[in-house]
């Protein structure tokens, strides 16, 4: 390496933020180059000063003596007799959600089911919307029940894990309906252009095939894309978060037949 | 931390002593972490008050194998301290606070053993870190004055870790910059 390192270099070094192999890399440039050597101490020492000041400074900051124990006591005593209450209550709520969920998807399925397999079997005509809401609102129970919830504050229990999974698998499901009530959409809002024609359904019909294969496309990398991103989240806040608005976003495409 | 241990089961089982005696050994920390967040003395006492209540009478919530009880602390304080930000931010508009004088980080004297201007650098610097974007402040607090691993920092402020370390990164350099500028 010729080149001076870069203030970012410098820093990411300082900060201990680079993987081996990037250090190792810079090593041996620091081993030959005082300036870039004589850079990074400056920057070790300017950390090593903002720590002890800000150390210095915080320890000389004392909470008054009116922050006692005995100021919260009662609230703690108080809080504490309605939490072990609440520790039922919560048990209940925790695998409520889970139940919840699992209804969720079993609503999903059966709208799935009902309102896409059945008609292109030609067993069943007319769609039910009442199903997929259903789904969405059972859903939504966990989703919202927890939104804003960082794991550090509660326990990762094997039920988050499940709550989690069943959330992914029913709002993938809900997805998959909702593909073919887009479709549906599609074709209804083109129909509106002209007087009826078997030249217009015709083109109707095509413009409803590409929608499903774009939406398809995107419904692939949501479901592929989201479940990467659960998992590596599961129980943090991110995660509820994203499941809510995803719930959400799915209850609004739901209500666009009964716009167009 | 056995002793911090022993502490929470005994609160566990209802011994009201267990839960003074922890309320007592993390008193001050978390008030810090709330000072050094919210700027202001006032605001740090009641935030500070609030977390520890709600550390104690959720402390069946608390699972040793995941975080030691200070780290667990610290992400309750850190969630109160935001929510006291998002308040302020939409309630009230205060003109003291805008005009700067709300903050009161140069309330307490340096000891006398201190020298003025080194009192005068730390202070500037805990006024240069108000300046900072409340996440990066978190990250820079967290890693500076509590120690944190950039994982913890991640596990606390709720981020991945490629986010926790870009922050403190950002919050170093910042920070750099308005001293040096302060300085010259």
């Amino acid at each position: 390496m010729k080149h001076h390192l870069s203030e970012e270099e410098l820093t990411g070094y300082a900060l201990n933020l680079l993987t081996d192999a990037d250090r190792e890399a810079l090593d041996q440039h620091l081993q030959d180059c005082p300036a870039c050597h004589a850079a990074l101490e400056g920057h070790a020492r300017q950390q090593a000063r903002m720590q002890a000041q800000l150390q210095a400074e915080l320890a000389a900051r004392s909470p008054s003596p009116r922050m006692t124990f005995a100021a919260i006591a009662p609230a703690v005593r108080r809080s504490r007799r309605v939490s072990r209450r609440a520790g039922v209550l919560e048990f209940f709520r925790s695998y409520g959600s889970v139940i919840a969920a699992a209804v969720g998807v079993i609503l999903a399925a059966a709208a799935v089911l009902r309102n896409v397999t059945w008609p292109l079997l030609g067993l069943q005509q007319n769609a039910s919307l009442s199903l997929p809401f259903a789904a969405g609102i059972m859903l939504g129970v966990p989703a919202f029940s927890h939104y804003g919830q960082n794991r550090l504050q509660r326990p990762p229990l094997p039920w988050i894990w499940v709550a989690a999974m069943a959330l992914w698998l029913g709002t993938a499901l809900l997805g998959l309906y909702e593909i073919a009530l887009l479709r549906d959409v599609l074709l209804r809002a083109y129909l509106r252009f002209g007087p009826p024609s078997s030249q217009l359904l015709a083109q109707a019909e095509a413009l409803g095939s590409w929608g499903v294969f774009f939406m398809g496309g995107v419904w692939v990398a949501l479901v592929i894309g989201g479940g990467e991103y659960h998992y590596h989240h599961v129980g943090q806040r991110a995660s509820w978060r994203l499941f809510a608005w995803t719930v959400l976003a799915q209850l609004a495409l739901l209500t666009l037949p009964l716009l167009v | 931390m056995s002793d911090t241990v022993a502490l929470i089961q005994d609160w566990q089982a209802g011994n009201e002593g267990a839960a003074e005696a922890l309320y007592n050994a993390h008193r001050s920390d978390v008030y810090r972490l709330a000072y050094a967040l919210l700027g202001n003395a006032e605001d740090a006492e009641e935030v500070a008050q609030d977390a520890l209540t709600y550390a104690l009478v959720n402390i069946r919530h608390y699972a040793p194998e995941r975080a030691s009880f200070a780290t667990w602390l610290h992400t309750i304080t850190v969630s109160r301290c935001r929510d006291r930000q998002r308040r302020k931010r939409l309630v009230s508009f205060s003109l003291t606070e805008w005009l700067g004088l709300g903050r009161d980080l140069s309330d307490p004297a340096p000891g006398p053993e201190a020298s003025a201007i080194e009192a005068e650098r730390r202070e500037a610097l805990l006024q240069a870190m108000q300046e900072l974007h409340p996440a990066v402040r978190e990250a820079l607090v967290l890693r500076y004055w509590a120690g944190h691993t950039f994982r913890e920092i991640a596990e606390i402020m709720d981020c991945p870790l490629p986010t926790a370390q870009s922050r403190v990164r950002l919050g170093y350099q910042q920070l750099r910059a308005a001293l040096r500028e302060e300085r010259a």
